[in-house]
């Protein structure tokens, strides 16, 4: 477990009770990575939850190049301090929708998928809540992807990091 | 159509879906009508009754992402902060749509936390499969 103090940091938990912060708490655990590490790719199911407390993560995509190329990994989002990753996590079919690779030495609180959902199902005041926050996230994240579809950003590659 | 038959609130029991259907109106829009602009505040959560919508996000280039299909959501924005629509929704031909209070529409979820989170759970996988999609959109271009 971590300290019921350290999630509150969290803009993920703002507006969360102390007893909600606590029965997180409870569950979560800690890792560290190093920089290069892959998290995981798209596809794979969805174990965790994410929080990160330090470093830096990139979310990437395999984009078609045609037949003759491989596929160029496009980095669709960042993830900073702070911020939750790994929606997946609770939201069916539990299958992660990007890659995500550490580009620093980063460390996360992990939230466990099976004991979440397991959490959320029991207590669902928390549940909605919870998962509130979470379409909060899958908003932010598709916002930042439709600015790369309007052509306000330019599309990188993950190389360039 | 009846609310309970909506994709969104299917299983919820029917004292709740009463609850639901005393906020809700019905509207019918014309086709090139525009049922909320992208910045605006969210005040509503849109069901496609008939008819259909182009979602429209706008920058440098526009692009729609059409919806047609009876029971579709749209206007989530109104229920998850900072409450602005993220797209323009304009109607492709002659639409119905149900509108429900957004504000209203979250004390009835305080009121009844499981079936909340039930539904609440549906929204996000509503969000989920429209940045899915946009995903896709990104993995097609050959910039």
């Amino acid at each position: 477990m971590v300290s019921a103090d350290r999630l509150k940091q969290y803009k993920l938990f703002k507006g969360f009770s102390e007893e909600q912060i606590k029965k997180l708490a409870d569950i979560a655990t800690e890792e560290s990575y190093k920089a290069g590490f892959q998290l995981w790719e798209k596809g794979d199911p969805a174990k965790n939850l994410y929080l990160l407390e330090s470093g830096k993560i990139v979310l990437a995509m395999g984009a078609y190049m045609g037949t003759a190329k491989p596929p160029m990994q496009v980095t669709v989002d960042l993830i900073t301090k702070g911020d939750a990753m790994g929606w997946s996590a609770i939201i069916e079919p539990y299958v992660y929708t990007l890659g995500a690779r550490c580009i620093d030495d980063s460390k996360v609180i992990v939230f466990d998928a099976a004991k979440l959902r397991e959490l959320l199902n029991k207590d669902s005041t928390l549940g909605y809540e919870f998962m509130r926050a979470t379409a909060k996230v899958i908003a932010t994240r598709l916002t930042h992807t439709e600015i790369i579809l309007i052509g306000e950003r330019g599309l990188s590659i993950l190389d360039e990091y | 159509m009846f609310i309970k038959e909506v994709e969104l609130f299917q299983g919820i029991p029917s004292h709740i879906i009463d609850e639901i259907a005393e906020l809700v109106t019905q509207e019918s829009h014309h086709a090139g009508d525009v049922i909320f602009r992208e910045g605006e505040v969210a005040e509503f959560l849109y069901i496609l009754e008939e008819g259909e919508i182009n979602l429209i996000i706008q920058g440098e280039k526009r692009l729609p992402f059409p919806m047609d299909k009876t029971g579709s959501v749209f206007g989530w924005s109104s229920l998850i902060e900072p409450n602005r629509y993220t797209a323009e929704a304009e109607c492709v031909k002659e639409s119905k749509v149900l509108k429900i209070d957004a504000e209203q529409l979250m004390r009835v979820f305080q009121k009844h936390p499981a079936e909340s989170l039930t539904i609440m759970k549906r929204l996000a996988g509503v969000i989920a499969t429209r940045l899915v999609n946009s995903y896709k959109e990104v993995a097609s271009r050959k910039e």
